[in-house]
């Protein structure tokens, strides 16, 4: 039988860090990739020697950038790859790190997700398959209509899914590492510049550049560097999936998310009820309410409900994005699923300041990218 | 600015189609999608053969998609930045009544539409960059289905 990762030796979270998520500027690739994983190894208390095997995110560099990053570290000779999954890019170099480690090939790894915005070619343009209005509908259009459905299936209005903005801009002001700090009103997101469907600018994600590195460690890795076991957060279970046919294939992200969150919350034998705070893939203010009826964190249709009774605010039932999500955070694409993971680790240490969660147990990391594909990642503290 | 044209003006210049590849004209003069039935039961759109989603078989024979469906979803574009299509423009998702679920240009605006529309695919004229004209698919209302959401 195959092993799903909470059977293999423990894995842990161990350092973190970020380079702040910005616009698109004159910073080289490699200072954002070099401030995060210095930030992750200082919040380790960990020399990079002690690195022995490191997973590269990105999703529009060029190729073979890890190298041109990792040697000004001092270059020790580990294992590099680089792992592109579209938006699950840094989500993917996590799972893989935390395979190498639980199977014992390596005690110490790092994922790091470094990006910018350069022009990039979509594989789905060029396999040489057209259709009706492959050219009309990119991804803002792909989820306005699902906004549209998630609308009238659910009787919510435009001005509803936007209160999934207002949180997470509010959010993200109390997040230095997100690339918009600035609180919104529910006034200021609908009347801002309208991209498709129902959405504005302020309902999209910002895709800018950024870092971020997280440092997994065994428990051998822990004793012999001597890191602080009390900081370290348990991954709980990985789940990884594609997209397969579907009764209704528009709501293919829908789908893929009820299958792979389940498949991560039985890996670690635990309810959605007893998850704490989610970091999932908002990059369009409806996914939120999609995703978190997907992945029953509350039933089907009633995702509005629990936002206006704020049940989704940190403080509240379960919080969703604390971080600012993709939203305000950003999605840098490479660094965005390591970044959560981050985000989680903090929240679960209770070192997250102003954006605490107080009493988190039970994170749950999700993104889904272009492709399909989909990641559940559960830490636990 | 695109229009509807009369179908017999597309009958006698069939390789005027933007994508002949997708679309053709029945003898009613109707619109059809060209699309695909395998043998494991799936009908899938567009036409491809590198092979079925639902088992992997190559051998899916050509199937007949009728341009009729019900509307599930529509939206204005406001901003496109890809050269060739000015925004404002309208796109929908329709469940044709064949199966597949297809993305497309809208007809019109989506004003006053509400999911479970009848749709039925029409061609209409879209100029080429290089001043040429050929014939494209949208998706519009049957004629008294537009009605009101509620």
């Amino acid at each position: 039988m195959p092993m799903t990762l909470s059977q293999l030796r423990p894995v842990y979270v161990v350092g973190i860090g970020w380079h702040r998520y910005q616009p698109q500027s004159e910073t080289s690739f490699v200072e954002l990739g070099l401030v995060a994983i210095r930030a992750a190894l200082a919040d380790a208390s960990l020399e990079w020697p002690a690195v022995e095997t490191a997973y590269v995110a990105h999703a529009k560099l060029p190729m073979a950038a890890g190298r041109t990053i990792l040697r000004h570290l001092g270059a020790t000779g580990i294992s590099i790859v680089h792992i592109e999954n579209a938006s699950a890019s840094g989500s993917a170099a996590f799972r893989q790190a935390c395979i190498e480690v639980g199977c014992g090939v390596a005690d110490v790894a790092l994922a790091v997700g470094v990006d910018k915005p350069y022009p990039t070619l979509l594989a789905e343009s060029e396999t040489g398959i057209t259709n009706l209005a492959e050219d009309a509908i990119v991804p803002f259009t792909h989820f306005a209509l699902l906004a549209n459905q998630y609308m009238y299936r659910n009787k919510v209005s435009a001005e509803d899914i936007a209160l999934v903005a207002v949180k997470n801009h509010r959010n993200g002001a109390m997040n230095a590492h997100a690339q918009r700090q600035r609180e919104r009103t529910l006034d200021e997101i609908l009347s801002g510049k309208k991209v498709s469907g129902a959405f504005t600018a302020l309902q999209c994600c910002p895709v800018g550049e950024g870092g971020a590195a997280v440092i997994l460690a065994s428990e051998a890795g822990i004793k012999r560097f001597g890191l602080d076991a009390s900081r370290s957060i348990r991954v709980a279970a990985s789940a990884a999936r594609s997209q397969r046919p579907y009764e209704d294939d528009s709501r293919y992200d829908t789908y893929l998310t009820a299958e792979t969150a389940k498949l991560a919350l039985g890996e670690a034998g635990i309810s959605p009820s007893s998850i704490d705070l989610v970091e999932l893939h908002d990059a369009f203010t409806v996914e939120e309410l999609e995703y978190v009826e997907a992945m029953r964190i509350c039933r089907e249709g009633e995702a509005i409900h629990h936002l206006k009774e704020s049940g989704f605010d940190i403080g509240g039932r379960c919080a969703i994005n604390p971080s600012g999500g993709l939203i305000a955070m950003g999605h840098p694409i490479g660094p965005t699923g390591i970044g959560q993971i981050a985000e989680i680790a903090l929240q679960l240490r209770g070192e997250a300041g102003a954006r605490q969660h107080r009493g988190s147990k039970n994170g749950l990391a999700h993104m889904v990218g272009l492709g399909a594909v989909c990641y559940v990642h559960l830490l636990q503290r | 600015m695109a229009r509807p044209v009369a179908y017999d003006a597309c009958q006698t210049e069939p390789t005027k189609m933007l994508k002949p590849e997708l679309y053709a004209l029945a003898d009613d003069g109707s619109v059809f999608l060209k699309g695909s039935r395998c043998l494991c039961g799936r009908t899938f759109f567009p036409v491809q053969h590198y092979g079925c989603e639902g088992c992997g078989r190559t051998d899916a024979a050509p199937a007949t998609l009728r341009g009729r469906g019900k509307l599930a979803a529509s939206a204005v574009v406001h901003i496109h930045s890809r050269p060739g299509r000015k925004a404002p423009f309208a796109v929908c998702t329709v469940k044709l009544e064949d199966g597949p679920v297809v993305r497309a240009l809208l007809a019109g605006s989506p004003d006053g539409l509400c999911p479970g529309t009848t749709m039925t695919a029409i061609l209409t004229s879209v100029s080429l960059e290089d001043g040429d004209e050929r014939l494209d698919v949208r998706f519009a209302a049957d004629m008294g289905e537009s009605m009101r959401c509620p």
